[in-house]
């Protein structure tokens, strides 16, 4: 080990290594990186290569690459998190059976680099799958362009690349070379084929044949996105399939700012970058929001091709200067749910240019101001798609309509709902249609396409509607925001018609004429049938009649939801039939059936809600709305 | 045990109490040489399902009525299973494939190909053919439309189709025109009397005249819903009187109530409100459609007559996008806004007029 | 046991059968007699029940004789699959048969197969786009003949390669020649007024009318005489009084009237479609309207048909028009 850091410092070692470095990247990165440049302020050994014709070859590396750690204390990664990984590398190259583990964590949060550290440590080989190396030979070329698609041959190089590791083991046992023998083998998987997402069968399937016969480890390195997208590594792994292939996890937390600004200091002072300014590092650090590796390109961004920056004061004016542009440059950070919707519905203008735009005299009362957020760009940093957005919006425009323009005196009022909800209808007829297109190779990019209009109809109309005048905008009103009620409306009715079948099952075993209806219902039982039955229920009984039978059944605890009222007009039943009542099972009922006529609890002031942590919300049918405040 | 609407409906052709040249028709039917494939519409509460039954009877004999439940299997091409309900006897099938969504193309196609490649064990007596009776054809999709129209022309022998369904506006021509259509209009509200007092008389009880019209009328030429009432007067208060309240089902109460609301106040705030009574319905499984007739219907006989047109309109419009659309509650939301703010409008048009 | 549909029993055998298609009827026949393997691509479209299926049938049948048409000759519908494999698949292995010049009865026949795609403006474009290119591929030993209703809906690759043929609607005494044909054959009494009805019911469509006797005929077994609203209640076709009332009640300017009529009319579970054709058909040859108040009573029925096809509710759709047309008709 000691030999090999302190080869790094001897000039001739760095002049030899910067070559096969840049001819490797482009291959695969089985290679690894020997450490580069020093990282101990010995800047002055490093001068030499401060002359401008050396630095123009070392800018053709990227600085991340260029000052990637190799070894234990460069790694910008928590000391216990390091210690962490490197059990678990223990483990399982001990075992003898494959065993599968999880590295999740952000986007440049060091999970690749500090595996590929600790392998080197304890001398371990990293195999990596490379997805770009597919057989071109597989692809069935067919008239009028169309061709197969490949993922069976993406599926073949993923189970060779999974079992022939195993195969090479054999052969290795006639290989008498020691040198490989002794050399252990972990398997590393950095991003997930597309076909698991596909078929994940498939990909599960393979994942416990790799278990079972393979005599190597599986790592898969997984980045975390908040995107409910199709294509997030979340989905490959849920929960059971974790149990079922007894994986080992380990999280990683993004990077923490301070060891960000140590590293980041340290690449300026050797690339002589100069003295780095404070804002700037802070500027840094909030928009890579933990990824070092998008902080390290943004300083590569940054300085790149003048001369200027060896001088300091230059060189922080720049760096301020472009500061206040970290927009362009900024990470395509997600926002949460929350913040996206609540740029919507909170509406930002940018004050200043208000008065410059003229608009023809018959459309001035559609004059905007400016926003400060683009709506398109606000589809797509919400991590939702764009019916959910649509629900969204819906369930929650109108408690924030209604305190926003209340507290303006907003005049038009039902002009504006009425404009939202056309543009709510329209969109969600546009996400219906693009649904309807078959999820072929071409028509993928209409469907798309027509989210996107879809998503950006409502979201603009929400914005030009909420346009209340700017003096009584109250600041920072706390308004939760509820989870759209379509889901659970769903739900609800699956369930309701669940229990009707099964109502009706046993009605049939008791020897009723209503057979007829499993299959018809529909409309006729819901609407007339369970309304007249459930009706009887709340009969007073003519003296000395049994209760009927049917009506007996309605009463069993299973049925009770489907035999629920719609609340309001419990009062009014109530008060013709609450002298009816005899028997304590009646009563028991009767409480059953009062606790759903709780009042509405919204009628109360909003702010009293924003106090309260979890705000529920029951309906009749015994489900509770759950709300996040977030 | 059961419902007298179930009790009491007629098993035979010969015992129907009205439409009876039809059923005369339906029995020449039966007994001629080739029973063609049949298409029964009508309204609800018809007795579309009740002539069907009838005339399987005839066509089967008392076997038909052995009903048993089976549930089927299918698989669709993206591997998916669908589970069926179905209800047979040895002569016949009853199914709906509406149920299983957009692959009811799959269920029809396999379902009418394994009968028909059944034959009948006891072909002495029997007629050569089973019978496969498809509940709500028009909400079947295009697909299974076009599937079934030929299916019924490959497997004419071996099987006969009836189809049943409210309207024939959204069966395709080809399918109409392979079968023979039967229309059933609703019983008018006489005879809708005459059948309640016969039923009454069935178990032993009086029924006077007046109430039987009362709740003819209220029933809306519904007999299913008529029977269904006078049980329900009956349980609530017997002997019967005159002017006995007869209850309607609450989501009727309800919306009643909501149309009233959304004339009352006409603000942000009710339109919360109304928001939750809708979803509240919709829990409920009431359809969306019969909510926008029904809150049409309220809307209509409290607002002003100037405004009818307009309400229609809009009301029309709404619901045919409703079924282009995804997400019920929009279209019903946006009605509501609709009226209230053409209401609102209108209120302080008079009202200024007035000054 | 059972009867074939009349439709089937009586559709023509022979080329010379078919009413009323003059042109296809020569070129095909000069086609037959000529033999010498000159069949063209064939596209046939025009309204339904013209023929067109029965023409095709009926050339094959006379080109390879009644034993070799089921070898020769492959029908794909539209409620068959009919996606992109399919065509690929199926058309193909059939059309690597090849087929020999010879009939068993010694008479030449040609020697190349015909598929015949029937409906075939339901065919989504790519598939059509797979066919083109099995058309050229395979025009050595098949040919293929498109059926279709709307020539719009094929895409043009496909109709330069083929020669269309537009079947015309039959005129209206063509049809009462073939009914009354059928009638007599089927000992079926009806008279001249009936057989107008069913022919102004069947809008040109011969497919239609035969149907609609054979049904009628079944309804009336013992008393034989088939009357003229027995076609109407076939049909579904409400009777002009009715309509003629509807526009009564439109004309009152009542609202609640109108409400009642529609429920009454939803009530008797007539078609709303029907309903609307119908009334169509009434209000331009009214006098008491003026052209402008028809353009917008007709956009408004334009708009209304389109929404039932579209599964709105009838009751909401016909109360709208009605509105319209009573605020019209004031």
């Amino acid at each position: 080990m000691k030999s090999w850091v302190s080869s790094a410092f001897s000039d001739s070692a760095f002049a030899n290594t910067t070559k096969p470095t840049r001819t490797t990247r482009a291959s695969s990165q089985k290679q690894t990186l020997s450490n580069l440049t020093n990282k101990e302020p010995k800047a002055k050994i490093s001068e030499p290569f401060n002359s401008p014709a050396k630095k123009q070859k070392e800018n053709t590396l990227s600085l991340s690459l260029k000052y990637e750690p190799t070894t234990r204390a460069d790694l910008s990664v928590h000391k216990n998190k390091i210690d962490q990984l490197s059990n678990l590398l223990d483990q399982i190259i001990s075992k003898e059976r494959g065993s599968i583990l999880l590295i999740e964590g952000p986007s440049g949060c060091g999970k690749y680099i500090t595996l590929k550290v600790l392998c080197k440590e304890k001398g371990v080989e990293l195999v990596e799958w490379d997805p770009s190396n597919v057989n071109l030979k597989s692809f069935d070329l067919q008239i009028d362009g169309e061709y197969n698609e490949p993922y069976e041959s993406q599926i073949k190089n993923f189970s060779q690349y999974l079992f022939k590791s195993s195969r090479y083991e054999s052969n290795q046992l006639f290989n008498n070379d020691k040198s490989t023998q002794n050399v252990k083998k972990v398997m590393l998987v950095k991003e997930i084929p597309n076909f698991a997402f596909r078929d994940p069968k498939i990909f599960v399937n393979l994942l416990n044949d790799f278990k079972r016969f393979s005599k190597f480890s599986l790592i898969f390195s997984l980045t975390q996105t908040t995107y409910s997208s199709d294509i997030n590594p979340q989905k490959i792994f849920p929960t059971d399939i974790r149990k079922d292939l007894k994986c080992l996890e380990i999280s990683f937390n993004s990077i923490a700012n301070t060891f960000m600004n140590k590293k980041i200091e340290k690449i300026a002072k050797m690339e002589h970058f100069g003295f780095v300014d404070k804002k700037f590092l802070e500027n840094l650090c909030s928009t890579s929001n933990g990824d070092l590796r998008h902080a390290i390109n943004l300083v590569e961004l940054t300085s790149t091709g003048h001369k200027v920056q060896f001088t300091q004061k230059k060189i922080s004016k720049t760096k301020t200067g472009e500061a206040i542009n970290f927009d362009s440059g900024s990470k395509d950070a997600n926002y949460s749910i929350f913040r996206g919707l609540g740029k919507i519905l909170h509406r930002k203008n940018v004050d200043n240019n208000f008065e410059e735009f003229k608009m023809p005299k018959h459309l001035v009362q559609y004059k905007r101001p400016v926003l400060s957020a683009d709506p398109e760009d606000i589809y797509d940093k919400l991590p939702l798609s764009s019916d959910l957005i649509l629900s969204y919006l819906h369930q929650n425009y109108i408690d924030i309509f209604n305190i926003k323009s209340s507290s303006s005196n907003f005049d038009c009022q039902f002009e504006a709902l009425d404009s939202i909800n056309d543009s709510f209808i329209m969109s969600d007829i546009i996400n219906k249609t693009s649904c309807l297109f078959e999820s072929g190779t071409n028509t993928g990019t209409q469907e798309a396409r027509l989210k996107e209009i879809s998503a950006s109809i409502s979201i603009r109309s929400v914005l030009f509607n909420f346009y209340f005048s700017t003096e009584n905008e109250s600041k920072s009103l706390w308004m939760p925001l509820f989870k759209p009620f379509n889901s659970k409306l769903i739900e609800a009715k699956l369930k309701r018609k669940k229990m009707a079948r099964d109502f009706l099952n046993l009605a049939i075993e008791n020897n009723s004429n209503m057979i007829k209806y499993l299959i018809e219902m529909n409309k006729e039982f819901f609407i007339e049938l369970i309304p007249f039955v459930q009706l009887r229920s709340t009969m007073r009984r003519p003296p000395g009649q049994q209760r009927d039978n049917l009506v007996q059944m309605m009463f069993k605890p299973e049925f009770t939801q489907l035999f629920s009222k719609c609340t309001k007009t419990r009062s009014n039943q109530q008060q013709t039939t609450e002298n009816d009542y005899e028997n304590q099972q009646d009563e028991q009922d009767e409480n059953v059936l009062l606790n759903e006529n709780k009042p509405y609890k919204k009628e109360s002031n909003v702010s009293n809600s924003a106090n309260k942590g979890n705000y529920e919300y029951e309906d009749a049918s015994g489900l509770k709305i759950e709300d996040f405040n977030f | 045990m059961s419902l007298w609407c179930d009790k009491h409906r007629p098993k035979t052709l010969n015992t129907l109490d009205y439409h009876k040249e039809q059923a005369d028709q339906l029995k020449k039917l039966v007994h001629s040489e080739d029973f063609p494939h049949l298409l029964v519409y009508g309204p609800n509460g018809a007795g579309k399902k009740t002539r069907i039954m009838c005339s399987l009877k005839e066509l089967y004999g008392p076997g038909v009525e052995k009903l048993r439940i089976e549930r089927q299997q299918f698989e669709t091409p993206s591997k998916k299973t669908i589970e069926m309900t179905t209800l047979a006897s040895n002569y016949h099938i009853e199914i709906n494939a509406s149920d299983a969504g957009i692959y009811d193309r799959i269920v029809i196609q396999e379902m009418i190909k394994t009968i028909a490649q059944t034959n009948q064990l006891d072909a002495q007596t029997q007629k050569s053919f089973k019978v496969i009776v498809l509940t709500e054809v028009d909400k079947l999709t295009k697909d299974a439309q076009h599937a079934l129209r030929r299916t019924m022309e490959k497997y004419m022998n071996s099987c006969r189709l009836i189809l049943c369904c409210n309207s024939t506006s959204r069966v395709i021509p080809a399918v109409r025109s392979r079968c023979l259509s039967l229309r059933v209009p609703a019983p008018t509200a006489d005879q809708i009397a005459m059948i309640l007092k016969q039923t009454c008389k069935t178990e032993g009880l009086n029924l006077p005249q007046e109430l039987a019209n009362k709740i003819a009328l209220k029933s809306n030429r519904n007999l299913r819903r008529a029977l269904l009432m006078c049980e329900t007067a009956y349980v609530a208060h017997y002997p019967f009187t005159n002017d006995q309240e007869i209850s309607e089902p609450d989501w009727e109460l309800f919306l009643r109530e909501t149309a009233r609301q959304i004339v009352q106040q006409q603000s942000v705030d009710r339109i919360v409100q109304i928001r939750d009574r809708l979803y509240e319905l919709l829990c409920h499984c009431i359809p969306a459609d019969i909510i926008f007739k029904g809150l049409l219907k309220e809307l209509l006989t409290i607002c002003d007559g100037q405004l009818k047109p307009q309400i229609v309109e809009i009301a029309a419009d709404m619901e045919h996008k409703m079924n282009l659309g995804d997400k019920q509650i929009f279209y019903l939301e946006a009605f509501v806004v609709k009226f209230m703010s053409i209401y609102k409008k209108h209120l302080e048009f008079s009202l200024a007029g007035c000054i | 046991m059972s009867t074939l549909p009349w439709i089937e029993k009586y559709r023509p055998k022979t080329v010379d059968d078919i009413s009323y298609q003059d042109e296809i009827v020569a070129v095909l026949k000069k086609i037959i007699s000529n033999d010498t393997g000159e069949f063209p691509n064939f596209l046939f479209y025009g309204p339904p029940g013209t023929g067109k299926t029965s023409t095709i049938l009926a050339a094959a049948r006379e080109l390879f004789g009644p034993e070799l048409m089921k070898s020769r000759v492959l029908e794909l519908n539209s409620s068959d699959e009919r996606g992109i494999n399919v065509i690929r698949e199926k058309v193909k292995t059939f059309a690597q048969f090849t087929p020999s010049g010879h009939r068993s009865d010694g008479k030449s026949c040609p020697p190349f197969k015909i598929v015949i795609l029937d409906e075939a403006d339901s065919m989504t474009s790519s598939a059509q786009a797979a066919l083109r290119r099995t058309m050229e591929k395979e025009s050595k030993t098949t040919r293929f003949c498109l059926i279709c209703n709307y020539i719009s809906r094929i895409i043009e690759p496909i109709t330069s390669r083929c020669s269309k043929f537009r079947f015309k609607p039959l005129s209206k005494d063509i049809l009462i020649q073939r009914l009354s044909f059928i009638a007599e054959k089927e000992n079926i009494a009806c008279d001249r007024d009936t057989l107008v009805t069913l022919v102004n019911c069947s809008e040109g469509d011969l497919r239609k009318a035969i149907t609609y006797l054979q049904c009628a005929s079944r309804l009336k077994l013992e008393s034989g005489c088939i009357k003229s609203s027995d076609v109407l209640e076939i049909a579904g076709i409400l009777k002009d009084d009715v309509i003629e009332k509807i526009l009564d009640t439109c004309s009152t300017g009542s609202f609640e009237k109108v409400e009642q009529c529609v429920q009454n009319l939803i009530f008797d579970g007539f078609s709303c479609n029907q309903i609307v054709t119908q009334l169509h058909d009434v209000l331009i040859e009214r006098h008491d309207l003026n052209d402008a108040k028809k353009a917008i009573i007709f956009e408004k029925i334009a708009c209304v048909d389109n929404d039932l096809i579209e599964g709105a509710d009838e009751y909401l759709q016909l109360l709208d028009l009605l509105v319209l047309i009573m605020k019209q008709m004031k």
